[in-house]
């Protein structure tokens, strides 16, 4: 352990205050140093991630616990100032726990989502939600990215979960006639607010044309698989040598709370 | 000197890393390892065709205007489609494949690293707007230079039909601007980009028997970020 945590602040103090390379750059052989140190794909990070692809930085260190220090260099470490012992504590033990118990990263895993997040035009204004979508296995040896959810329409005010809508007691007997109060916001007219499923609510507003998508802005990935761990993998676009695809959430949950949280992850409920 | 042999040290060792991996990866596809390091070359040959390519329609007074516009329609002769909508064949759940129209090829340009602001543009925009600004007097840089990371790494790769397969590309690229005096660097930023491959198993019959070629076609070039 006190071993590992050598490492870490090796590679803290090697990756983190390595110079910028913006200041002497101008050739390609440069460029090409960076392009070995940046994680250039959710592809590279997951080989790396399983060291079964090592990048020449961590093979010139030594033969030694290679896949704990391909780990380390995975992860954000912009967010670990000067070795931050809590940060750091909390990445070497989950590094430990990974590589004791051999846990790989495949993209056909169950447990992986990527949330990616959309800009749409709602109403003339523009409206930012997130979409949540899995790998799914098609058949045989096909496979297709798929939408599992959406998140942001409550936060947005689209569903209002505290709007009333009121029917008075006797409607029955006239037919319903004010249902037409309820169109074309329905929101304070459902039985149960809290019911309202946001992927089918989000599928009508785009079959129905009110919801324009511009275009993905960015994608985290969502990682469940590591017993006792979800992260995250988004992109870290800057010149040093702790750059691309890396981890940035590092969150301990209970693996019976997962399926609750995958839950609130996909649905927003 | 040290340096540079350091550096190319790195490359080299990363390369072959990576066609290692990738050979795994494509083995569990069913395309042969032989046939791979063929597929890898091609790939990397079209892509830096294209970085070369993209430097030659956005430098100014290196290159002719005619020998532009042929360097554009050899640029577009890399690309699915050629510039036009396109038809691919997609797997279905229930067997079979489904014929998809798509769109023209586009491009996805980030316009500065201060706004942030993502654009997507046909390629034939993209590259007729290159073009332009390259030939516009006063433009706001005298000279631009775009400076591309040799290596290209080619990963994901993933079976769409019977000997057909779509792959990503990624590439580092350095973007410089020039002052109106050519003196100094007015504007840089830095982009890496993801480029769709199609990739074609052919199949060729000749009088000496079946000739395996693989078609390398570039699709959708997206700008994962900028800085």
């Amino acid at each position: 352990m006190v071993r590992v945590r050598i490492l870490l602040v090796f590679c803290l103090s090697s990756l983190i205050a390595a110079p910028c390379f913006s200041q002497t750059w101008g050739s390609n052989p440069e460029l090409n140093a960076f392009a070995n140190y940046y994680v250039k794909s959710l592809n590279e990070f997951m080989h790396r991630f399983n060291a079964d692809e090592i990048p020449a930085f961590i093979q010139e260190e030594g033969k030694e616990n290679i896949r704990q220090r391909c780990i380390i260099a995975l992860f954000d470490l912009e967010q670990v100032p000067n070795g931050q012992s809590e940060a750091a504590r909390r990445i070497l033990k989950f590094d430990s726990i990974v590589c004791a118990s051999n846990i790989l990263l495949r993209i056909t895993d169950p447990g992986l989502y990527a949330e990616a997040r959309c800009l749409f035009k709602y109403k003339k204004k523009e409206l930012e939600l997130n979409l949540v979508l899995v790998y799914d296995n098609i058949r045989d040896d096909y496979y297709r990215w798929s939408i599992a959810g959406v998140n942001g329409l409550v936060e947005a005010g689209i569903i209002d979960t505290a709007a009333y809508g009121y029917i008075n007691p006797v409607q029955h007997e006239l037919h319903f006639s004010e249902l037409s109060q309820a169109f074309p916001h329905m929101n304070g007219y459902f039985s149960n607010p809290h019911d309202i499923d946001p992927l089918s609510f989000f599928a009508g507003l785009a079959e129905s044309g009110a919801l324009e998508l511009v275009g993905c802005q960015t994608v985290t990935y969502w990682f469940t698989q590591v017993p006792g761990y979800v992260f995250s993998v988004s992109l870290h676009p800057r010149l040093n040598t702790n750059a691309g695809w890396l981890i940035h959430d590092l969150l301990e949950v209970k693996d019976e709370d997962k399926p609750k949280i995958i839950d609130y992850f996909i649905t927003g409920k | 000197m040290k340096r540079l042999f350091i550096t190319l040290a790195f490359c080299f060792s990363l390369s072959v890393a990576a066609v290692a991996q990738n050979v795994q990866l494509v083995n569990d596809l069913g395309i042969q390892s032989d046939e791979l390091a063929d597929v890898q070359e091609r790939i990397a040959e079209k892509v830096d065709d294209f970085q070369r390519w993209i430097q030659d329609l956005a430098g100014r007074g290196n290159v002719s205007h005619n020998t532009k516009i042929e360097i554009y329609d050899r640029t577009l002769k890399l690309f699915i489609g050629e510039g036009k909508s396109y038809r691919t064949q997609e797997p279905s759940p229930y067997g079979g494949y489904i014929e998809k129209e798509h769109e023209a090829v586009k491009m996805t340009t980030i316009n500065s690293k201060y706004k942030k602001l993502k654009s997507h543009y046909p390629m034939t925009t993209y590259l007729s707007n290159l073009i332009k600004r390259s030939e516009t007097p006063n433009y706001r840089y005298s000279q631009i230079v775009i400076e591309a990371a040799d290596a290209v790494r080619v990963d994901n790769f993933s079976k769409i039909g019977d000997g057909r397969y779509v792959a990503t590309a990624h590439i580092l690229q350095h973007f410089m601007g020039y002052s109106s005096d050519g003196r100094r660097v007015q504007y840089e930023d830095y982009t890496a980009k993801t480029i769709t491959i199609y990739i074609n198993r052919l199949e060729i019959n000749t009088p000496e028997g079946i000739n395996v070629i693989w078609q390398i076609l570039l699709g959708d070039v997206d700008c994962d970020d900028i800085w």
